[in-house]
This record gives C-alpha cells, structure tokens and sequence, in this order.
C-alpha cells in the first residue's frame, strides 16, 4: 500500500468506526481482492476462500469499536482473515505432507515453464504441504508484503521463530521447485 | 562471512528486491553462493505475486456485495419492529424482575461485592459470562470484551491475540466458563 492509499484507509477507518457503511464498503472493496487471495493459498478452497473472506469483513464491522489503530488497519484484517483460515484447517483437519503431494503431482517433463494456471495450482499445491503456521507466515510475509516485525506482532510469535518459519518454507519451497522441476 | 550464514541471510531475502552491500561483496567472490541466490531469484519469479491469486472481477463484485449483505441483515435483525420487539420484551421482562429480585437479595447478603457479570454471544449462539472485579458494564462494548478473551484465550494457547470471540471453539468457551475468576481480567 502507498501512503496515499494509506492516508485513504486511516479516514475511511475513523468514519467506519462512526457507523459510516459506505465508508466501510470502500475499504471492503480496497482489500477485498488481497484478502480472498490470502484465504484461498491458506484454504487452497476458492468456495471455503470466498466466504472466509466475506466472514472477515463482518467481523471486522462487528468488532471496529475494538480497532485501536496501534496496527495497521490491513494487517488487523489480514489477523482476522487468518485466524479464520487456521481455525478453518483445524477444523477440516487439512494438512498434508510435501512428499505425499509431490509424488502424487509428479509430471512427466521436469523442465516447463510456468503457466499463470499452472503456477496457480502448483503454488497452492505447495502451500497446501507446509504445516499451518509456516504457511501463514510465508503467507503473510512472501505475498502480503508484512515485515518480520509486524508477522511477529500478528502471530504473537517471537521475530526469530518468525524469521525460522520463513526460512524453512523457503527450504522446502527450493526442494518442491526441485523435485519438479519449476522455473519462471 | 561465511557461506552458511550468507545463505540463510539470502533464504530470509527470498522475495526482497534490496539486499545489503556486505552480501553483495561476498556473491561477487563467490560462485558457490551466486548461483544460490540467482536460483531464489529464479523461484522468487516462478511463485508468482499476490495479484496471480485474485478472482476474477466479477467474483470480487459479488463476494463485496456478499458482505454488504451480510451486514444488512445483521442490523436488521438488531432493529426488531415496535410489535415485535414488545412480543419480545414479554420474557425479558418477565426475566428482569426475577433477576432484580434475586440481585436484591443477593446485594443484601454482599454476595455479588464489586463483580460485573457480562454475557458475550459465541459460536453457534453458545454464550460465556464473562464475570471481572469492577468491570462497570458500560464502560466495555463488545469488541472490548472480544480483545480481553482473544488475549486470555491466546495466552492460554500461545496462538495469536487478535482471537474473535466467535472464532473460539466450543471447547474454549466451556473452557472460559469453567475457569474464568473474578480478577482475571484486570
């Protein structure tokens, strides 16, 4: 986000919390986009990803009067939206092993490039074999663009262990890259 | 530096355009580690950016009117018309005395002393009293009350603290339930 939208998102925040709903509407319609893509690389469940993200955003107009402002607004939506996605995963039980997804994935020419499609699938396919928490942190850090700093806050987590988190999704992201093949 | 230390420094990089002189300084004298960091570079490119991953235009319409929705029909069940709400009032009232009656009382014997009970909703309609020491009511609203749980509920699992209260599971309401003390909360 750039300062201006920034600047945007602080007013359309104050005058959510007065009780506006269009100003709501447009910070719903700001982050929308950027909110069902974190739901679904943390669901890899377009249906579970879109309502996920729709919860989201009533919660996040049930609970504005508990919005202090000491975080940015888009990473206490992207809090909300992943606490919803893990609590989602607790739920469904849905965590699989990278060996078991590689094999079953496995093609039969190591050397492609990637397809907008194909880099679709295949990077939830990966996302879908790290365990939950290493997800969110690649999640939040890779393609949401938070620092380690404001993961660490999010998560509750130490910056060390978040920092661990991402350099062993990283790890193990080379080591699918490898087994098939990946390249830009 | 040694290559080790470069490469994990360069693995925390991942997705980073920027990295620092000292690193560039040993890439250019070492091959070892270039050709690591061109490889991340590579699949830094191959993951793709977070606009690969966003529905299509038409999809992110319907899920923004979705939630307007969803809203709507959440005020609109807070505002109950006049007949209704009267209906409604019936048992309410009826609860109110029976509650005033019993509070009276119990004010008499200094049972309650300074606690405040509060009743949040959770999950699937389950609700937990939320009972603190000199809590005055009216100084918390709901999304205050949501922050104390997530934070007691996060301390308890070591999971984040921006829990909502509609996300914690029927276990950890019974839990709430079970063991929240007046004090816990201040």
């Amino acid at each position: 986000m750039t300062d201006t939208s920034d600047n945007l998102i602080d007013v359309l925040v104050e005058h959510a919390k007065a009780g506006d709903r269009t100003a709501f509407g447009k910070l719903v319609a700001l982050m929308m986009n950027r909110t069902v893509a974190l739901t679904y690389r943390m669901t890899g469940d377009m249906d579970a990803a879109e309502d996920l993200a729709q919860d989201t955003f009533v919660s996040a107009w049930q609970n504005l009067g508990g919005f202090k402002g000491a975080a940015k607004f888009e990473s206490w939506i992207y809090r909300i939206a992943s606490n919803k996605s893990l609590n989602y995963l607790k739920r469904a039980g849905r965590s699989t092993d990278i060996e078991t997804v590689m094999e079953a994935q496995s093609d039969d020419n190591p050397e492609r490039a990637f397809s907008q499609k194909e880099l679709r699938r295949d990077m939830l396919e990966f996302m879908g074999s790290l365990p939950p928490q290493q997800r969110l942190v690649f999640e939040l850090h890779f393609y949401q663009e938070r620092t380690f700093e404001e993961i660490a806050s999010m998560t509750d987590k130490a910056h060390g262990t978040v920092k661990t988190l991402y350099r062993e999704a990283v790890k193990k992201l080379r080591e699918a890259a490898r087994v098939k093949g990946w390249r830009s | 530096m040694n290559c080790e230390r470069i490469q994990d420094q360069l693995l925390e990089l991942f997705g980073e355009k920027e990295q620092s002189e000292q690193i560039a300084e040993h890439l250019r004298g070492c091959p070892e580690c270039r050709a690591f960091a061109e490889e991340l570079e590579e699949l830094s490119k191959a993951a793709g950016s977070n606009e690969d991953f966003f529905p299509d235009p038409e999809i992110t319409e319907a899920l923004i009117a979705g939630v307007e929705q969803k809203i709507d029909r959440i005020e609109t069940t807070k505002a109950v018309p006049l007949h209704a709400a009267w209906r409604s009032y019936v048992p309410a009232v009826a609860a109110l005395l029976v509650v005033i009656g019993f509070s009276a009382t119990a004010y008499m014997l200094n049972v309650f002393s300074s606690q405040r009970s509060l009743t949040a909703r959770g999950e699937g309609d389950t609700t937990v009293a939320v009972v603190a020491e000199g809590v005055q009511p009216d100084s918390l609203n709901a999304g205050d009350i949501n922050y104390i749980l997530n934070d007691y509920t996060a301390q308890r699992n070591g999971t984040s603290s921006d829990y909502l209260l509609e996300d914690v599971s029927q276990d950890e309401l019974e839990y709430l339930e079970n063991n929240l003390k007046a004090g816990d909360f201040l």
